[in-house]
């Protein structure tokens, strides 16, 4: 009985952030906005939990499996290097470099420049 | 969408060697080589080669994780609100360091990719690397790139940066979960994000936070700056 309530909350919350991932894809389709639905669902919520002052019980039971496990969802993508051969075959060793290269000097700035401020933004204070 | 027997089979299967490879991460300490996502998908690539089966059958039945891919985030919202007082606090540093970072970011992989004098197609994929899947499509069909090369392109660079961030932040004494969830969300989106959640909930809350920002900014900066570079 637990087991079949705790299933219930589950899919309660999963069909709450169902809703706003759909909210979110029509605003971006009908103000034409080049980011992605999820990402607009995402601030939606934050917003309605403003509003609301807590996080409701029924979605965070479904946000933390969903949280936690986020690398599953991530496998179909990553799968599809199986079909690009021939492309990196000529072109990986520079892709690969670009990714590498530009991915560690911008994880590099991007904790220089925020340590720097933050730690300006308190002398001032 | 129609539930399948081959939906079944191939999302159990890939949930079974997720959960496997997730044993062996934790197993090994989180050793980076072993990240779930990278051997979960070596397995995977395996025995759709070993049964002959193609890459858009395998899709087309896993579409439902990609569907639980967009609930998951719109969950980043949940451990955000939690963060909300930080955030207030430290939005200025915040901010400042996301932009420079994405800047410096694209500007890199744009000069290294034409010293390594990539093809457009491959060039314009490599300068949607670090934002969010489904944001770097929508960007890639804008400037010009390859969308199934973008997608594979997106998850690497999510895994170097999952893989080498931590390691790369601890070697430069980096101890705040806001400053690595940054890093980590603002340079490999939601891989960066998933990981920055194992270090820290802050850092998760972050990282999710920053991966939006970071998808937003490029969406509106990039094809400007494509512009300026090409011009």
């Amino acid at each position: 009985m637990k087991t079949l309530n705790r299933w219930c909350v589950f899919a309660l919350g999963l069909a709450q952030l169902w809703i706003a991932k759909t909210v979110g894809k029509a605003v971006v389709e009908h103000y034409a906005i080049p980011i992605p639905g999820p990402v607009i669902g995402m601030l939606l919520v934050f917003g309605v939990l403003l509003w609301l002052g807590r996080t409701p019980h029924v979605l965070s039971q479904a946000a933390s499996p969903l949280l936690a496990h986020m690398n599953l969802l991530f496998i179909p993508a990553a799968v599809g290097l199986m079909g690009l051969g021939a492309l990196l075959r000529d072109h990986g060793a520079g892709i690969l470099a670009s990714m590498l290269i530009s991915t560690l000097l911008g994880l590099w700035a991007c904790v220089r420049v925020y340590t720097f401020l933050k730690h300006r933004d308190q002398q001032v204070d | 969408m129609v539930l399948s027997a081959q939906t079944a089979i191939w999302i159990a299967c890939t949930a079974g060697v997720y959960a496997l490879a997730l044993q062996l991460y934790r197993r090994a300490n989180s050793a980076p080589y072993l990240h779930p996502v990278v051997t979960s998908s070596a397995v995977i690539i395996a025995v759709l080669i070993g049964l002959n089966e193609t890459y858009a059958n395998f899709q087309a039945a896993t579409h439902l994780l990609s569907e639980a891919l967009e609930l998951a985030t719109v969950a980043i919202a949940i451990p955000l609100y939690h963060e909300r007082h930080r955030l207030v606090a430290l939005w200025r540093p915040f901010i400042i360091a996301l932009i420079g970072a994405t800047i410096v970011n694209l500007t890199v992989a744009f000069v290294v990719g034409k010293v390594c004098q990539l093809n457009q197609v491959s060039l314009m994929s490599v300068m949607t690397k670090s934002v969010t899947t489904p944001v770097a499509i929508g960007i890639s069909d804008l400037i010009g790139g390859d969308s199934s090369l973008v997608a594979v392109i997106v998850i690497s660079t999510g895994i170097i940066g999952a893989v080498l961030g931590p390691w790369l932040l601890r070697r430069s004494g980096v101890e705040d979960p806001v400053a690595i969830g940054l890093a980590l969300g603002t340079l490999s989106h939601g891989v960066g994000t998933a990981r920055a959640f194992q270090i820290h909930p802050t850092a998760g809350a972050f990282a999710g936070l920053s991966m939006a920002i970071c998808a937003i900014l490029t969406s509106l900066l990039l094809p400007s700056l494509m512009t300026a570079l090409l011009g």
